[in-house]
């Protein structure tokens, strides 16, 4: 979702009146906060967080961060490459001081083939003349000759602050490579006859740095690149100020379809995925992990008038972050407007600044105001704080106040076959925060346990918002099941690393 | 010569404070005409905004200010220079970024 999506009913409106949206779809996450609409690469617009539930790597968790939202497939000729002057962090707390104790630092560099380009002999007069394209033939495996662009990365983990000195390098285990290679977007099925395996070829078995398991070098798992959307959430309804039937949004004619209706479904997004083992992310007694993604750039820029393909404008200064998303919509909806752009510059640790938006939420008000029988739950909210800031007693509190996505890594993994699109939500006694974990409908191991990509967080959080952790004297509402009428399953996710399916083709080639 | 400036340099300061402070109303200008660009944010309110008193000349030249950054705080430990308190001289010179960018 962008950032989570479908949450947001309310918080759309609050959103929409405030975003001068540029047309098309405008998802809750993506483009949540004003300054940040003016650089899509660095927007992160999901976070994922949960142990992995590929059969046999129940000793992995998977942590995804998503970025550059709402990619058209065609969106040509230059697609969707990530920033090279932007440093992409993954951030994980594994003692609930609010502060990161890992720090996984993604940079990114973009290369013409060759240093100036693939050039084509045009004449007479003979002539080396560079092509306009990214790519200038058909491309299959992991073979790079056809590509007129190299997109290659690398990853350093910093350990006990994100700014300390020598961070270390993650390496390939084949051959202790630090540089990978990005896959090219999914141009389309002539460029790339078999994208899936192409993109295959750029999953990498990676070495972490600092860990050890028997005596050797921990391994994990990287992908980056691009995949297909899997964000569900009914964003043109909601921007509109919930523009959709009462029985629609308080669930009398249900949840909506697997994969229909979705107005994310044709777009495509950018993963930085990581499975790392759980034994290396886990730190002493404390068994939940709190996470979060944030994207900096450097504080200064200077464009240059004669801008080259390297070097369009001058950067420099410290980095300065401008994207920040753990938790699904909270900067989409429950933050206000004047405090968006500071609250993705801002840290966990700081959160106390925005804690009266957690206590006395506006989404819930404004909910209320479009759907009258929807009434919204007394305040202060120490529902929300749970849900949102601490962790839930019994389930992933960590002893922190900060918004994180917060994962209990010693509850058991539900296989996809048995996960509920509602997460954990079915683990709380009806109109409490008290959970029972023999409850019929409980499965622990989703939001907001951590975050699955088949859950439905936008149904959740709004459910949530409108008081179903509480009695029915706070919440008149409490008992309704809110949805956006879009559902959000695991049916448009693999059932393995890294996921997310494989990105929506450019073009597809027509059957002679 | 700060109009000559202005179409040949654009200022892009991409700050934690500015998106407090300025929000996306678009970068500061080398003329500064008409705005109030350049006049601070509350960067220091967030925790990577540095200081309001974290360095430099309080009054230095809007272009002054960007050339420190770039030259000598270009690096992967520090913290981003607020720009709670400042005030910006915007009358650049039309050489101000040329050696820069060479």
């Amino acid at each position: 979702m962008i950032k989570s999506t479908k949450t947001v009913s309310a918080l759309a409106l609050a959103t929409t009146m405030a975003l001068p949206m540029s047309g098309g779809v405008q998802a809750s996450s993506h483009r949540e906060a004003p300054f940040i609409t003016s650089m899509p690469k660095v927007d992160a617009t999901d976070l994922y967080t949960f142990r992995s539930y590929e059969p046999n790597r129940q000793d992995f968790v998977t942590i995804i961060a998503n970025y550059y939202p709402l990619q058209d497939p065609g969106g040509g000729p230059n697609f969707f490459m990530m920033d090279p002057n932007a440093l992409y962090e993954i951030h994980i707390d594994n003692n609930g001081d609010a502060k990161e104790d890992m720090s996984f630092q993604f940079r990114f560099k973009n290369d013409l083939a060759g240093g100036t380009g693939v050039a084509l002999d045009i004449g007479p007069p003979a002539m080396k003349v560079e092509i306009p394209l990214i790519n200038a033939g058909e491309t299959v495996g992991a073979d790079r000759s056809k590509l007129n662009v190299k997109e290659t990365y690398t990853v350093k983990l910093a350990r006990n602050g994100r700014r300390t000195a020598n961070p270390a390098d993650v390496v390939n285990v084949t051959g202790d490579a630090k540089e990978f290679v990005k896959p090219m977007d999914y141009i389309g099925q002539k460029s790339f006859p078999n994208y899936a395996e192409y993109a295959k070829a750029h999953q990498y078995d990676i070495k972490i740095p600092g860990c050890e398991i028997a005596a050797k070098p921990a391994q994990g798992r990287m992908f980056v690149g691009q995949r297909k959307e899997g964000f569900a959430v009914n964003v043109g309804v909601i921007f509109d100020l919930i523009n959709a039937p009462a029985a629609v949004v308080t669930g009398t004619m249900g949840r909506g379809a697997p994969n229909k209706g979705n107005p994310l479904e044709g777009k495509n997004v950018t993963t930085l995925a990581l499975e790392l083992p759980i034994a290396c992310v886990l730190a002493g007694a404390q068994k939940t992990i709190g996470s979060w993604t944030t994207a900096s750039v450097r504080q200064a820029r200077v464009l240059d008038p004669k801008p080259t393909f390297a070097r369009p404008a001058l950067e420099g200064g410290a980095w300065t972050q401008v994207s920040r998303l753990s938790m699904p919509l909270v900067n989409e909806v429950i933050i206000g407007l004047k405090d968006k752009n500071l609250f993705n510059a801002s840290e966990p640790s700081g959160d106390g600044q925005f804690l009266r938006y957690v206590t006395h939420p506006t989404l819930a008000a404004l909910i209320n105001s479009l759907f009258m029988p929807a009434k919204a739950p007394t305040t202060p909210r120490d529902d929300l704080v749970a849900a949102f800031l601490t962790g839930v007693e019994g389930v992933n509190k960590n002893g922190s106040t900060a918004e994180m996505q917060r994962l209990n890594l010693s509850l058991p993994v539900t296989l996809i076959e048995a996960q509920n699109n509602l997460g954990a939500l079915g683990c709380f006694k009806p109109g409490s925060a008290v959970v029972d974990t023999a409850l019929p409908t409980c499965d622990p191991a989703g939001f907001p346990n951590g975050r699955r990509p088949g859950d439905d967080t936008v149904d959740i959080e709004l459910r949530v918002m409108m008081g179903a952790l509480l009695p029915a004297d706070k919440a008149p509402a409490g008992a309704v099941p809110f949805t956006d009428g879009v559902l959000q399953d695991d049916s448009d996710f693999d059932n393995a690393f890294p996921y997310l399916k494989t990105p929506l083709p450019g073009a597809i080639t027509a059957p002679m | 010569m700060k109009t000559k400036l202005n179409l040949v340099l654009a200022f892009g300061l991409a700050l934690a404070g500015v998106a407090a402070g300025c929000g996306d109303e678009g970068p500061s200008t080398v003329d500064g005409g008409g705005g109030n660009s350049g006049t601070g944010g509350n960067g220091g309110m967030n925790p990577d905004g540095g200081s309001p008193d974290g360095g430099g000349d309080a009054n230095a030249t809007f272009g002054a200010f960007v050339i420190d950054l770039i030259k000598n705080k270009t690096n992967e430990t520090g913290t981003p220079e607020s720009l709670e308190g400042r005030t910006f001289d915007m009358s650049e010179d039309v050489g101000t970024f040329v050696e820069l960018l060479k």
